[in-house]
């Protein structure tokens, strides 16, 4: 049976891009049965006769493509699930994307952002308390690790040290301050 | 909506495991990639099979496609290599690629230039082409001024809704009645011409 004219006219405007968001799942089912099929394969023939693409009868390529990919395996590619997902953040920003997560989503959302203001909070509030009793070390033109002194790592020592000192010196310490005890510690040994 | 996030939709679908969706991309861009594989390859036949094959590979390697490129301009590339691996494989004569187009050029609507340079279709296909042609030219013609132009701007200019109404000074919804009313009416002229609904094929 041939669609009726009110899907005929939803299938001319579905092709050319104006469909909201909210009818794409009737599209799809729409399009998905064989007359849908049809008329969106008759009005693409049409725009492509119109724009001069093809005058030619259809030669039935599509229907052969088509009986070659029944039998090719279905796809199920997580990439386009989730580039869904950051296309949908994008639009709609973070919170509508929350709330299209499900109950489980949104409680992992919850729990990972309860976390992230714990872990700020906790470096901010120890940072304050000691900070009295960091200093920062001194630049020599010889630095190493304390417990990197074996000679075998001599060679390797002196070039981190020189990168380590290069760094110190351009560094702005100020703004590593709050994450300073989590820092590999540099402790300073003076040049024999 | 643009009509590249349609197609973004329908490969994202392609990508969950619904080959329907991919028919319609098929049925959507299968011309061009065909009038595009033509410049490329001689016999009618041997297009089709070349754009099957281009098809079939862009459909296994969908779930690399990640939607940075138009899906357009990624077929028309993989049907460029097909019809070059095609034309380099042993027993086909090779055609001078001077003849052809860069490797810069995978827009199948940059072609018109090397039009007639493959055609070698036969008196019935030929026959067949000019009436739909003139078929599709009858049609435009007969149409009202309005509804000619609304379908005009969409096919011919790629003008959205919004800016045809905005050109026309019009509602949009009247912008998609027009257009739907101009191709229901060329479609009606073609149908004649195309056999019977049962025995066409796409």
């Amino acid at each position: 049976m041939a669609p009726d004219a009110a899907t005929r006219e939803q299938i001319s405007r579905w092709m050319d891009g104006d469909i909201a968001p909210n009818e794409i799942e009737l599209a799809m089912a729409t399009l998905s049965r064989e007359e849908g099929r049809y008329c969106w394969a008759e009005m693409h023939f049409v725009g492509d006769c119109i724009r001069g693409i093809e005058h030619a009868p259809p030669s039935g390529c599509a229907d052969r493509i088509r009986s070659a990919i029944a039998v090719e395996p279905a796809i199920l590619a997580p990439a386009g699930k989730r580039l869904r997902q950051d296309r949908e953040i994008k639009e709609r920003g973070l919170f509508s994307a929350m709330t299209s997560m499900g109950r489980g989503g949104r409680a992992w959302a919850t729990a990972a952002a309860v976390a992230a203001v714990g872990f700020v909070g906790t470096v901010v509030y120890k940072d304050q308390v000691s900070a009295p009793q960091v200093a920062v070390a001194p630049v020599s033109p010889s630095v190493g690790f304390a417990s990197a002194t074996p000679a075998a790592n001599a060679k390797g020592n002196a070039e981190f040290n020189a990168y380590l000192q290069a760094h110190q010196e351009s560094a702005d310490v100020s703004s590593l301050s709050p994450m300073r005890q989590y820092l590999r510690p540099a402790v300073i040994v003076q040049a024999q | 909506m643009s009509d590249r996030v349609v197609d973004q939709e329908l490969v994202e679908r392609v990508q969950a495991g619904d080959k329907r969706a991919f028919d319609l991309l098929v049925l959507k861009y299968q011309r061009k990639v065909q009038r595009l594989v033509s410049r490329f390859v001689r016999d009618s036949g041997e297009v089709d099979d070349v754009v099957q094959e281009a098809f079939i590979k862009a459909y296994r390697a969908l779930p690399t496609f990640r939607g940075d490129a138009a899906f357009y301009t990624w077929i028309y590339r993989i049907a460029i290599n097909c019809a070059k691996n095609y034309l380099a494989s042993p027993g086909r004569r090779i055609v001078p690629m001077s003849d052809l187009i860069s490797d810069d050029d995978d827009d199948a609507e940059s072609f018109d230039r090397n039009e007639g340079l493959h055609d070698v279709a036969t008196p019935d296909a030929e026959y067949a082409t000019k009436q739909i042609g003139e078929t599709v030219n009858r049609a435009m013609a007969a149409l009202p001024e309005d509804l000619r132009m609304a379908v005009t701007l969409r096919e011919i200019e790629g003008l959205s809704y919004e800016e045809i109404a905005e050109a026309m000074d019009c509602p949009i919804g009247t912008v998609r009645s027009r257009i739907f009313r101009a191709r229901e009416a060329i479609a009606t002229e073609l149908r004649p011409l195309l056999g019977t609904r049962e025995d066409r094929r796409w």
